[in-house]
């Protein structure tokens, strides 16, 4: 088994104006899409990240400098994300396909990243 | 565990959402009512966005409400800021939770007077439906604006006027007292009567029913007659009369999207569940000594309701109860009515007679129609089914006229 990022990406603020009964209609979707995978022991953690607040920091001549994300006018943004745990990528690749998350925006679009673990760092160490 | 989610979710985003609008409004005041339905819909928002993540807290709507009334609070803060009335705040922050996290269908008491305000006769009849579906009912702008075929800045600005109205009046969120109970609640019931209406046979656009308009109606009306307050033989009348006519809903109109006459109608398909909840009701109503107009057309939608088909109906019944209608209501739709229920007893040469001269009715045209039809006199009857198609307000009900016109 291995352990999977789901990065979810979105436009800011697409989805704000979308009417109420789609909006209740794909929440009953997410939560019972992540409630099953609950439920089989494939969802490890997720976390919704906020849209305000966010800072950029970065080393500007050596020197670390904060700036405020320009996240209302970003084009994408990360608006949260699952971490799965999967046989491999293709059953990421499946679980994902109905993940409600692509239905609340035609912009949204989902980033699977494999999680690097130990065990494999280990291998590949022993490997080399 | 879906199905749960479903209701969970259809009754906090209902239910408990209405019930905490009410609530929060109460204590922020008439003027505040959209300060209380922003921080609902936040803490709503916020709580549908995140639960994915998390799982739903095991007191869903504790903790609505808890988003909802801190929301609510950073508002009002800041707009007390602005205004100076930091004070008046107070019971707002130290209220109690005891109207909040109920999730049967009765009305709060709390939403019962948020829906005596909204209908207050202070208000213009239109403003009154417009401002209940938005504020007791939850719907947004944009399906009321689709509902009433209108744009959602008119209804946004109907709705911002209602409000100023409220407050201008000095209009307290609150049950009126015992010596205006009366007429207030008539008032409440004529606005839910509306609102049924509006859903039953949109006045205009695509679609003849807007199901959402009844359901709330109906589900208001028997809330009303549920409440100790507002109880009563009218309360119960107006819930009978708006669950039969709703149980008709599935078969309003055709698969073909054309609008079916009640002779058309399969009557297998209408809802039994809410015929036998209207009867419940009609019978609960029986109680007063007093006959309102609701009881006449409860009573004229129960023979619909229980009869096999058209021609199994007690039409004479019905034209008599129109008679008493008439003499209660002198609209021209209750003579539209009653002329045709005079024609299905008596015959058609009875009916023509009965019809009232209604200008700009395509259902008045096209009952004219049907009656000449039926006497022979073709030539005449085509210029009126004509003249119903040119008026029709809805594409099904325009698609109707014009199958009348071709057969």
């Amino acid at each position: 088994m291995s352990q999977y990022m789901l990065l979810l990406h979105q436009v800011p603020n697409y989805n704000v104006d979308l009417p109420r009964e789609r909006m209740l209609e794909v929440t009953k979707r997410y939560m019972a899409w992540a409630d099953t995978l609950r439920q089989k022991g494939k969802l490890v953690g997720g976390e919704k990240l906020a849209a305000g607040g966010v800072r950029h920091v970065r080393a500007k001549d050596g020197k670390p400098v904060v700036s405020d994300g320009p996240y209302a006018e970003a084009k994408d943004v990360i608006g949260g994300y699952f971490v799965l745990e999967a046989r491999d990528t293709a059953e990421v690749e499946a679980i994902v396909q109905d993940c409600p998350h692509l239905a609340l925006a035609p912009t949204n679009w989902i980033e699977i990243r494999p999680i690097e673990s130990m065990e494999d760092v280990r291998k590949a160490a022993a490997a080399s | 565990m879906g199905v749960e989610i479903n209701r969970l979710v259809d009754s906090l985003a209902r239910d408990s959402a209405s019930r905490l609008v009410a609530a929060l409004a109460r204590r922020l005041g008439a003027g505040r009512i959209a300060v209380a339905e922003d921080a609902v819909q936040h803490a709503l928002l916020q709580a549908l966005s995140t639960w994915p993540f998390k799982g739903v807290p095991a007191k869903p709507e504790a903790w609505l409400s808890v988003v909802a009334r801190n929301r609510a609070l950073d508002l009002a803060r800041s707009e007390a800021r602005r205004l100076l009335l930091a004070d008046e705040l107070m019971p707002l922050a130290n209220a109690s939770a005891e109207n909040e996290g109920r999730f049967d269908r009765e009305l709060s008491d709390d939403e019962l007077a948020l829906l005596f305000a909204v209908c207050h006769p202070a208000l213009s009849p239109e403003m009154r439906v417009t401002f209940a579906l938005k504020t007791v009912c939850g719907l947004t702008v944009t399906q009321i604006a689709s509902g009433l075929l209108s744009e959602p800045t008119a209804i946004a600005q109907r709705l911002a006027r209602a409000r100023r109205q409220l407050a201008a009046s000095n209009v307290a969120i609150e049950t009126p007292p015992p010596d205006l109970l009366a007429d207030r609640a008539e008032s409440v019931r004529t606005a839910l009567y509306l609102m049924f209406n509006e859903g039953y046979s949109a006045s205009s656009g695509a679609a003849l029913v807007q199901p959402e308009f009844c359901v709330e109606a109906v589900r208001l009306a028997r809330a009303l007659a549920q409440h100790p307050m507002t109880a009563g033989p009218a309360s119960d009348a107006l819930a009978a009369l708006l669950a039969m006519t709703a149980a008709r809903l599935p078969t309003r109109v055709g698969l073909d999207g054309v609008a079916q006459l009640l002779e058309d109608q399969p009557r297998d398909q209408w809802d039994h569940g809410l015929i036998a909840l209207g009867l419940a009701h009609l019978e609960r109503s029986a109680r007063g000594g007093k006959l309102t107009v609701w009881h006449l057309r409860a009573e004229i939608a129960a023979l619909h309701a229980t009869a096999s088909s058209t021609a199994q109906t007690d039409w004479r019944r019905i034209a008599e109860i129109y008679d008493h209608l008439s003499d209660l209501d002198a609209s021209p739709v209750v003579a539209l009515a009653r002329a045709v229920a005079v024609g299905r007893a008596e015959g058609p040469a009875a009916g023509l007679a009965a019809l009232p001269t209604i200008d700009g009715s395509p259902y008045g045209e096209a009952a004219r129609g049907v009656f000449l039809t039926e006497l022979g006199r073709c030539e005449e009857a085509r210029r009126h089914f004509e003249a119903a198609t040119a008026l029709a307000r809805t594409e099904p009900e325009r698609r109707l006229m014009e199958r009348r016109l071709r057969a």
